[in-house]
């Protein structure tokens, strides 16, 4: 289109807007026509034309235009209305401290996809956010993975995606189909968490491991919704290592091991150079990477099995840094 | 983001841009153009749009009526005029004095972040941003019915509730504190003299990044290796915070060094536990990562955490420094 024609149909569209939501009750296709400037001298056609173009735009900009046939009325009848109620944000009051941390809020996404989304929340908000003195804070929520937007849209549409997912300690990547439930960021991650189609079961994605792109498919709401006991205290089990676990017995250097003596809920000073520090419902992996990053500083005396995984452990670093 | 193709976006703003002017008063077209990330030309341009639009008729009185003020208390203006640094003032917006409804995204994303900042010290007390929750959701009214909920979990759950609450107490009353700070990866604890100067929240973790008066600079601490905090009565010494972000702070520091590391295929998702700074592919499937490692003892309790999966290329004084601490490890238990 060119320059003056994308502006007029700018302006026309905008009076258009202005007028519907100026007449409450509604304005038949003849009123509009003869109403406005825009529509008028031209034939039947055009008009009939312009104005479906016209009516389509405006609903794709999410603009609730609606048509009501007046009761017993014919289609001439028919009135174009835009109701206030459905259009327009409701009145909200914000104070100073209120629109802050509206502002902090929106930045969060400033790596993301969702940035421009959150800028136009504020604006709609009437929030002037280098207007507002801001607290000394600041958040990201990351969610700069490539895939993100479209994990998004598929948790949003419920609509089933495919990609080529690498497992943690997976040497190739494997096709998944997945019926997205919802998206949780732990640490910094955002994961995905859906039913897997061919393994029939609830699983999380961390988007980071998918290989390449993340496909839609299927149409809006062909997915099923997310079951009511997936609540988020059974997201956050999924996407977090495991808080449950073993009761550990170890011994650590005089001094040393602080991270480990936090943990304890028992700390006996030796009479040697060892304490020894008892740890309760701790996950056996994560434990086991913990006792080992302290080399020669720590003994896990028990249980036996987290014994052997750090004696297991320990020796294949060895092996490879001889 | 959305499915859906703004197919005039210039409509979407001057929709926007009325309430928005109706509520800041006085703003100029550059504050205006700031806030809508657009150029000064454009918000001139949409003005002179809007200024010709409205109700069909043509009376002065149908049109959209904004003016421009050459002060704020001055009214002498030109309506046919748009300086750039004039105050605008919108005197009858017709019909278009609220903006449109929320979309599902613009509401999910202010809530999820709304809630990340929950908890957060020095950020507002959670009955504020309750507050505020509760005004979304009431005005977001329908959509929010069907929009998904995205979960978001911060820290790692070994912050202290009482550290917390001293960090929030010397940031917003600017007092110093004095803390005990644990480095695990020089596995001793600390005693320093912080200025909290920001809080940061960045992957998922809480950062507190202060003017140590014992190292006399600029520190980033983590929330949850704060094993203890007292608020002093001693105010802070003036000083602004620096503007870099914390990113930035990490990543330019030119007196990091570099190491690197071959990962087995298995092993790959180590290298998302570091900031890597160049990463190729071996023929065996494994990886051969460069990182940058603020302290060599990181990196050797990475390593020896690794099981194998990891091991250094260079410098060779790390990994000759984990082989000794694994077999120093092993002969314990012979």
């Amino acid at each position: 289109m060119a320059p003056n024609a994308t502006q007029e149909k700018t302006e026309r569209l905008l009076n258009l807007v202005v007028y519907l939501l100026g007449h409450k009750q509604g304005v038949t296709r003849a009123t509009i026509r003869a109403s406005m400037k825009e529509y008028q001298g031209k034939s039947d056609e055009a008009f009939e034309r312009g104005f479906e173009r016209d009516k389509t735009d405006l609903r794709d900009l999410g603009i609730p235009l609606i048509m009501v046939l007046s009761p017993g009325g014919h289609g001439d009848e028919a009135k174009y209305r835009i109701d206030r109620s459905d259009y327009q944000l409701p009145e909200i009051s914000l104070n100073t401290p209120e629109r802050a941390v509206l502002v902090i809020a929106a930045r969060a996404w400033e790596q993301a996809s969702l940035q421009s989304t959150a800028a136009e929340a504020l604006r709609k908000l009437g929030v002037a956010s280098e207007l507002v003195d801001l607290p000394p804070v600041s958040t990201s929520l990351g969610a700069s993975e490539e895939c993100f937007p479209t994990a998004y849209i598929a948790v949003r549409d419920r609509r089933t995606v495919e990609f080529a997912y690498l497992k943690v300690a997976a040497a190739h990547a494997e096709a998944r189909r997945v019926q997205p439930y919802t998206l949780a960021s732990h640490r910094g991650s955002w994961y995905l968490i859906g039913h897997d189609l061919d393994r029939d079961a609830i699983r999380s994605f961390r988007l980071s491991r998918v290989a390449g792109s993340m496909n839609l498919t299927g149409e809006p709401g062909s997915a099923p919704p997310a079951p009511a006991d997936l609540t988020r205290a059974a997201v956050l089990e999924m996407i977090t290592p495991d808080s449950t676990g073993v009761d550990a017995v170890i011994r650590l250097r005089k001094g040393q091991g602080h991270a480990l003596r936090r943990q304890a809920t028992d700390v006996r000073i030796g009479a040697d150079e060892w304490d020894t520090v008892e740890i309760h419902g701790v996950d056996l992996t994560r434990l086991t990477a913990q006792v080992c990053a302290l080399g020669p500083v720590a003994i896990a005396d028990s249980p036996a099995e987290l014994r052997a995984a750090v004696i297991e452990s320990l020796t294949k670093v060895a092996q490879v840094h001889q | 983001m959305t499915t859906r193709k703004p197919t005039n976006s210039q409509l979407s703003r001057l929709l926007l841009l009325v309430p928005w002017l109706a509520q800041n008063p006085g703003v100029t077209a550059k504050q205006a153009a700031v806030e809508f990330d657009v150029t000064i030309q454009q918000i001139e341009r949409d003005l002179n749009t809007l200024i010709v639009c409205g109700l069909p008729g043509g009376y002065p009185s149908d049109l959209i009526d904004i003016q421009f003020w050459a002060t704020n208390e001055d009214d002498d203006f030109s309506s046919s005029l748009v300086p750039a640094d004039g105050h605008i003032h919108v005197l009858e917006p017709q019909s278009l004095n609220r903006p449109m409804a929320f979309t599902q995204d613009e509401v999910i994303t202010l809530l999820v972040g709304l809630n990340a900042l929950k908890d957060l010290p020095g950020a507002a007390d959670s009955d504020l941003i309750d507050g505020v929750i509760a005004k979304l959701q009431d005005c977001a009214g329908s959509v929010l019915a069907q929009a998904p909920a995205l979960t978001v979990n911060a820290g790692d759950g070994q912050e202290d509730p009482a550290v917390k609450v001293a960090i929030d107490q010397a940031v917003n009353q600017r007092k110093q504190l004095k803390i005990s700070y644990l480095v695990p990866a020089r596995d001793e604890v600390t005693t320093r003299v912080i200025e909290p100067l920001r809080v940061v929240l960045v992957d998922g973790l809480t950062y507190i990044h202060a003017w140590c008066l014992s190292s006399e600079g600029e520190r980033t601490f983590r929330l949850s290796r704060i094993l203890d905090a007292e608020l002093l009565d001693t105010p802070f010494t003036s000083r602004e915070p620096s503007t870099d972000s914390f990113d930035e702070v990490l990543l330019n520091d030119p007196t990091i060094p570099e190491v690197v590391l071959d990962v087995t295929a298995a092993g790959r998702w180590l290298s998302e536990y570091a900031t890597v700074t160049d990463a190729m592919d071996l023929p065996d499937g494994g990886l051969r990562i460069t990182i940058k490692v603020a302290d060599p003892r990181w990196v050797e309790r990475m390593l020896l955490q690794a099981g194998g999966q990891a091991k250094v290329v260079e410098p060779s004084f790390i990994g000759a420094s984990v082989l000794t601490q694994a077999q120093q490890a092993l002969a314990l238990y012979a």
